[in-house]
């Protein structure tokens, strides 16, 4: 069997690398099917993320750069390949690293632990925010409150705006999170499947920046989001972390996300099995889809403001995240979730009396989570214990 | 109308089946307490006129259904005649003038697809129970098979005597080691007996044209492939149906479950481009002929429960079916099928899923595009710069080439005008020429050798197309050295057709004799070199594949 043996061998070799053809091939690239050395699946794996961010002028030199940082493969991997590119191709951006804790026990403190060690392999500085110091509620205490149904959308929307908030404190221009090809192709069926058009529109633009129309917003909307991973599979992307041995946190978050999009998800494998090439091609016609969208029903998008309460940017007088805190301390957990309008009616009602409990400001934030000169009132019907642990309304009044 | 008369003592929940019942065009008396055929048909009658609305016209127009022999289409054509002839309390209403002309039905007849026999007796064919239930309503009946999409007669011109075979830039024996997706050139090939005898030229039998069809889908390799050609192929028969009847407009009776499955298998075969065009009520993208889908709002259950309330005959076998042209079961699945199973699953568990896709794709604006610049294979709207989109997120050069393709847009720009000799022009598909020249295969030789008789393809397809040639088996297309007569398919005639509109010139005749100058003639032709763009590599891969 004529083999790899020579430095320089003349007899073809077996199963060579279809880029190189100079090494044996030891994968079959998921994207393409090729069959490629490491070295080559290295090669095209970065220099897509690469031509993304370049194509995309995702960055300007000298940007201060979050990475949302989780621990899992999608945030690990995407830390080492800024810096990678960042050094290879001087980019010239100041990175951070940037994660939340939201307070899960056996998921997010391991994975934290994930995240710190990232933090002192690739030499660059990190950030923790936790939903307790933010919101009063670990994702724990949430789940004990309103049971294991819905946690996800507390969990996303508490996630978003901590994000934010992480940010502000850093002082950076711009995060980009892990977001692969498959997530956002999942994304554009998810969104045509509940003729969400305003969120299919925005879906596969690979920066997004939900900043208010009036440029007296805060500084939160200044900030910029993006997704280098974009047209990067979820597939190719444990496998470029398997090869690369890279230190990361395997396991899912355990409040597991709503059946809808699990079936999309399942769905989504299956288009893959058959055809390797679906999920960029739903990336296709999902920014085709979203011109045509534009034409038409990008108008009816709401009108950004200021949340009222914590200067988050919302459509209402209370961001989501306010809301669904309100629901949380009044009891009422199940009211934020889903249709608001009920629980917009209800806060309009209460007319928010004196201290309901908000999310930190940015300042006291910044401070250091300040346990300091919090008035607390109480609100909570149901647990006045776990009141007492809660942040109440701010500095900013 | 008969059936929008409110029932006093109605519960809430009867309310609610009604106005749902409304909405997908059933009568609210049907379901809420038995009633007389006559009136079903008239709230039927009211769902026509809804969609029938929007085309209401100053001169009334002839419409063609096509008629597949399936209950959608065939509920289609009843409710056609349903509505032509409407009870008196519709039919004297003086703002409902008359929409349509004439009214005709066509039919293609796909039996030699239905099993690996090729038997070319007509003995499976689904023409004369067309023909027959055509003529039951007194409208004309217009058939054609499907195997004639190899007919010049079937083509713009009505006698485009041409096909093409397609030809990669790269030789064989590399495109196996490379697993590279290489560059697909068309080489047209003329049919005409060679100018002399006019008079007879010899008519290709059917059984040739079958043979040519099936060597088309046996080159693809994978049943979504195979099917999404062949649904091309039935696109362009009824719009040349629809044409010879002299109807301006095409009706399908596509109902909203089939809506909804497409929306998404479109979007998954990356389509979305053409989406809002390929599902609309009403699409104006065909030149001459409008595309209307009266039967959007009507769930398929229940248009299968009218034609059985109203015994209407059905064809039994009338799709072709593929699975015997398989050869492996990893084959079995195809996008459409996937699709179909995930929706009416879905369905079953969220009732409202259909609905709600439809509504979703209907607020779509087309794109603006020019319907000259249609793709050649599915007559679609194409975007700009769709080869470049691809290569640039899904790399497919070695480390060692790397620097100049990536340093930066800028750099990659002058590249590619320096690199030219190569690039006739800047038509889109050069663009990657700044890597493919680097490569060693790619030598000036073979460029003055084939020019002449090359003509882009690749670089002319929409998205949707392009992806879906990736599923084409390469070993069975001809490399640039090979010469014509070992190529193993040919494309139809009118493929071809917009292949040479494409390149801008008017007729067959006035692009041989411009391209027996010998000179590569046209602005929009691609350089032959072009190569190792795209990655059209899945199946070179997967003949060697044992060990995933
Ligand atoms: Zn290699
Ligand atoms: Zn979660
Ligand atoms: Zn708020
Ligand atoms: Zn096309």
């Amino acid at each position: 069997m004529p083999g790899a043996t020579d430095i320089k061998p003349t007899k073809p070799l077996k199963n060579p690398c279809n880029l190189c053809q100079s090494v044996r091939a030891i994968l079959k690239r998921p994207k393409t099917g090729q069959q490629l050395c490491k070295e080559c699946f290295f090669h095209v794996f970065e220099t897509e993320i690469h031509n993304t961010i370049v194509d995309n002028k995702l960055f300007n030199k000298g940007d201060r750069v979050a990475i949302g940082a989780s621990g899992g493969k999608d945030s690990t991997v995407l830390a080492y390949v800024m810096k990678l590119l960042n050094d290879r191709y001087s980019y010239e951006l100041d990175l951070v690293l940037l994660s939340i804790d939201e307070g899960i026990t056996g998921y997010r403190d391991d994975s934290l632990e994930t995240v710190k060690r990232n933090r002192d392999q690739y030499q660059i500085p990190l950030l923790i925010v936790s939903y307790k110091d933010l919101y009063g509620w670990s994702m724990d205490d949430i789940v004990k409150e309103i049971g294991r149904k819905n946690n996800c959308t507390f969990c996303g929307v508490f996630r978003r705006q901590a994000l934010d908030r992480g940010a502000i404190m850093l002082n950076v221009d711009h995060i980009v999170t892990g977001h692969n090809a498959d997530d956002i192709a999942e994304t554009v069926l998810m969104n045509i499947l509940r003729g969400d058009l305003p969120r299919l529109q925005r879906c596969t633009s690979i920066i997004t920046n939900d900043t208010s129309e009036d440029s007296s917003g805060i500084e939160t909307s200044k900030i910029l989001r993006s997704k280098p991973f974009k047209y990067t599979y979820e597939k190719e992307i444990v496998m470029y972390a398997y090869f690369k041995k890279l230190d990361y946190f395997s396991t899912e978050c355990i409040y597991s996300p709503n059946a809808y999009r699990g079936h999309a998800r399942v769905f989504l494998k299956d288009l893959e099995a058959v055809r390797r090439t679906a999920i960029v091609d739903i990336i296709h016609s999902g920014e085709a889809l979203s011109a045509s969208v534009q034409a038409n029903e990008s108008t009816k998008l709401p009108t950004m403001a200021n949340c009222t309460r914590c200067g988050y940017i919302s459509s209402n007088e209370l961001c989501k995240a306010c809301l669904l805190l309100e629901g949380l301390n009044k009891g009422l957990p199940q009211l934020g979730i889903g249709h608001t309008t009920k629980i917009r009616r209800m806060h309009e009602a209460s007319n928010l009396a004196s201290g309901l409990s908000s999310p930190a400001s940015l300042s006291s934030a910044v401070a250091d989570g300040s346990a300091g000169e919090k008035v607390k009132v109480v609100t909570h019907i149901k647990d006045l214990g776990q009141l007492e642990t809660m942040p109440t309304l701010d500095s900013m009044k | 109308m008969s059936c929008s008369v409110e029932e006093p003592t109605m519960t809430v929940a009867e309310k609610r089946a009604k106005d749902r019942a409304v909405h997908v065009g059933f009568c609210c008396k049907c379901k809420t307490a038995k009633s007389t055929v006559t009136v079903r048909y008239a709230e039927y009658c009211e769902t026509a006129l809804r969609n029938a609305r929007a085309y209401r016209v100053i001169t009334p127009e002839n419409v063609m259904l096509a008629f597949s022999g399936g209950p959608s289409s065939r509920a289609l054509i009843h409710l056609f005649d349903v509505f032509h002839s409407l009870p008196p309390e519709v039919a004297t209403n003086k703002k409902q003038p008359k929409i349509y002309n004439d009214i005709h039905v066509c039919h293609i007849d796909e039996s030699c697809l239905l099993e690996p026999v090729q038997d070319v007796t007509s003995s499976g064919s689904t023409m004369e129970q067309a023909r027959s239930i055509a003529g039951g309503y007194g409208y004309s009946f217009h058939g054609v098979a499907i195997e004639d999409i190899y007919d010049p007669e079937w083509t713009d011109s009505r006698c485009f005597e041409a096909v093409a075979t397609l030809i990669t830039s790269l030789p064989k024996d590399q495109l196996t080691t490379s697993g590279q997706a290489p560059e697909l050139l068309s080489r047209i090939i003329p049919t005409s007996v060679t100018a002399a005898s006019e008079e007879e030229a010899p008519k290709l039998s059917r059984q040739e044209k079958i043979s040519k069809m099936r060597a088309l889908l046996g080159a693809c390799t994978t049943l979504t492939a195979k099917e999404t050609v062949l649904q091309h192929f039935r696109s362009s028969l009824l719009i040349q149906l629809a044409k010879r009847g002299e109807c301006t407009i095409l009706a399908l009776g596509d109902s909203a479950t089939r809506v909804a499955i497409q929306i998404i298998e479109l979007t998954a075969i990356g389509r979305g481009y053409s989406l809002p065009h390929e599902t609309s009520l009403l699409s104006s993208w065909i030149q001459d002929c409008k595309v209307i889908r009266p039967l959007k709002d009507c769930l398929v259950k229940e248009l299968d429960t009218f034609c059985r309330l109203n015994g209407l005959m059905l064809i039994e076998r009338h799709h072709a079916q593929l699975d015997w042209t398989m050869k492996t079961k990893a084959e079995v699945k195809s996008i459409r099928r996937l699709t179909d199973e995930f929706i009416t699953g879905l369905d079953k568990e969220f009732p409202s899923t259909v609905a709600t896709v439809c509504r979703t794709a209907a607020k779509l604006t087309p794109p603006e595009a020019t319907y000259d610049q249609k793709c050649p294979l599915c007559h679609g709207p194409v975007q700009d710069g769709v080869q470049e989109w691809k290569r640039r997120i899904t790399v497919t050069t070695a480390p060692g080439k790397l620097e100049t393709t990536t340093t930066s847009n800028s750099t990659e720009a002058k590249t590619t005008e320096i690199s030219d000799g190569c690039c006739s022009s800047d038509a889109g598909g050069c663009c990657s020429s700044s890597s493919s020249s680097q490569r060693p295969s790619c030598t000036t030789p073979q460029t003055t050798t084939v020019s002449s008789t090359s003509t882009p393809f690749s670089s002319l397809l929409c998205y949707g197309c392009l992806t879906n040639l990736r599923d084409l088996n390469l070993k069975s297309m001809a490399s640039q050295e090979d010469d014509v007569s070992s190529l193993s398919f040919e494309l139809p005639p009118y493929v071809v057709e917009t292949i040479v509109h494409r390149m801008g010139f008017a007729s067959l005749d006035e692009f041989e004799h411009r391209s027996d100058g010998g000179v590569s003639a046209s602005g929009t032709a691609v350089d032959p070199q072009e190569s190792l763009r795209a990655q059209i590599q899945e199946f070179l891969i997967a003949s060697d594949d044992e060990d995933e």
